[in-house]
């Protein structure tokens, strides 16, 4: 009986997992949920921008990580234009351009604002931590063009920032190891903390750093929605979170049953 | 290639680079020396932008090699590695990173691919819960309940129980497991700081090919 539970549970678990995750994200429900102090935390330092202030925003994620992150990606995105910030796209991941045009779709920039006046994009630097060092000394020896080749010099955002030390809050949005590097090379040298949003595998190699380091952190797809809560645009983040709750709740079931099914083998021992 | 050029040189570059930058990090120097300092990851940025076309020529060869020689269960894959290389190279330099032939190729081709390998992922883990979160000794029975307790306080399940549940996880995941995670990284940084003394004073040979 126990291996037969064994054999066609997994088969049935795969299957629930399916419909579970599909089901709403078709029809998302909306799912109550509380918004976590961490969710405020970073809400709270995107929102007190004063307008006009300059945000680096580090598209770091490979593409798989990027749909873990693409609700809290867009929402934060959404805000900082809604802020009147001025962003800073840059990405010391390969997938940085190619994440950056579907991203800009998704987030959907404010009519009024303009390229090279209120958001640029410089495209992918390599050398991960080497990358970011370099661009932290001197954006403007490191790169003369953005990603579209147009010169640094004749876009007017650039002009206002040289270095690390001119942009107002500092954020990167990763699946590996970046926003470690974020810290070895912004954090500690010049003091100045970064705001972070990690998938979930991640949390535990960065929280380590928050909040001395770190000054906002985001990791969970649950953050997306109670992100998208906080600043009125529900979007893919709810349906993600109502997805995740309801694959929780088949897998809490079938650890129940596991744990049955192990209870009755051990009294057959 | 003698022994001296391929291992003692480019240890003693690298601990002469190293020590230059770390006396530069600490101390306050003349201008031109710092520009120096500074130029010097801006070369290492230029020098790594290279190394990806050394990487993907190394790629190449291995993989040419593979179909040469007909290696079972893998030269099929191989030509499929090729002809997306050279599709996205082809496309990439002949009509531009930013051409939308360049972007559809990208968003209809490697995006799939590998959200779809990530979404995998979900299976994995539902399958391991189902098989290794049982009661088999204090240790795991340990497990489990956090593992419950985190699973209740990420998803709406938690709070329709009990609206608190959130900050049992956020406990969890704050202390317990920040406390490892702390201790583990301090052990790691010491490590690095380690190898990084190792490395100026070229006694870590394992980087240059060495033991």
């Amino acid at each position: 009986m126990s291996e037969r539970v064994e054999h066609y549970g997994t088969i049935v678990l795969y299957l629930l997992v399916a419909v579970a995750i599909a089901f709403p994200i078709l029809n998302p429900i909306g799912l109550p949920m509380v918004v976590s102090e961490d969710t405020e935390t970073y809400y709270k330092l995107v929102d007190s921008l004063k307008p006009g202030g300059i945000v680096h925003y580090g598209i770091d994620p490979e593409i798989g990580g990027f749909e873990e992150l693409r609700s809290r990606m867009i929402a934060i995105g959404r805000h900082l234009f809604a802020k009147d910030a001025r962003i800073v796209f840059v990405g010391f991941d390969p997938n940085a351009p190619g994440i950056y045009k579907m991203l800009i779709e998704d987030i959907g920039v404010p009519k009024g604002k303009v390229y090279g006046v209120d958001y640029v994009f410089l495209g992918y630097i390599p050398g991960l931590e080497i990358g970011i060092a370099s661009y932290a000394k001197d954006i403007h020896a490191l790169l003369s063009v953005d990603y579209f080749g147009t010169p640094l010099k004749d876009l007017p955002l650039m002009n206002e920032v040289k270095d690390i030390k001119d942009f107002s809050l500092i954020m990167s949005f990763s699946s590996h190891g970046l926003p470690l590097n974020y810290v070895e090379q912004i954090s500690v040298p010049y003091h100045i903390k970064v705001a972070v949003c990690v998938i979930g595998v991640m949390a535990p190699t960065v929280k380590p750093y928050y909040p001395d380091q770190i000054i906002g952190f985001l990791s969970t797809p649950r953050m997306g929605a109670e992100y998208e809560l906080l600043i009125r645009k529900p979007g893919i983040g709810i349906a993600d979170f109502d997805a995740q709750t309801i694959a929780h709740a088949v897998l809490l079931v079938f650890i129940v049953v596991g744990n049955l099914t192990e209870l009755k083998r051990a009294k057959k021992r | 290639m003698s022994i001296l050029l391929r291992t003692r040189v480019p240890q003693v570059l690298t601990s002469l680079v190293g020590l230059f930058l770390l006396v530069t990090y600490f101390f306050e120097l003349p201008r031109s020396i710092v520009d120096v300092a500074n130029f010097i990851p801006r070369f290492c940025v230029v020098i790594v932008a290279i190394a990806v076309g050394v990487g993907t020529i190394t790629l190449l060869n291995h993989h040419v090699s593979l179909i040469r020689k007909r290696e079972a269960g893998q030269w099929i894959y191989s030509i499929v590695m090729l002809v997306t290389l050279s599709l996205f190279v082809v496309v990439g330099l002949g009509m531009g990173a930013t051409d939308r032939t360049f972007s559809w190729i990208y968003e209809s081709l490697l995006v799939p691919c590998s959200t779809t390998t990530y979404a995998m992922w979900c299976f994995f883990i539902a399958s391991a819960c189902f098989r290794i979160l049982r009661v088999r000794s204090r240790e795991s029975l340990v497990l489990l309940v956090s593992a419950i307790l985190v699973m209740l306080s990420n998803a709406a399940l938690g709070e329709l129980i009990w609206v608190n549940f959130p900050l049992v996880g956020s406990w969890i995941q704050t202390v317990p497991m920040m406390a490892v995670f702390r201790g583990l990284t301090m052990g790691v940084g010491l490590g690095l700081i380690l190898l990084g003394i190792r490395v100026l004073l070229g006694r870590e040979k394992g980087y240059t090919g060495g033991t």
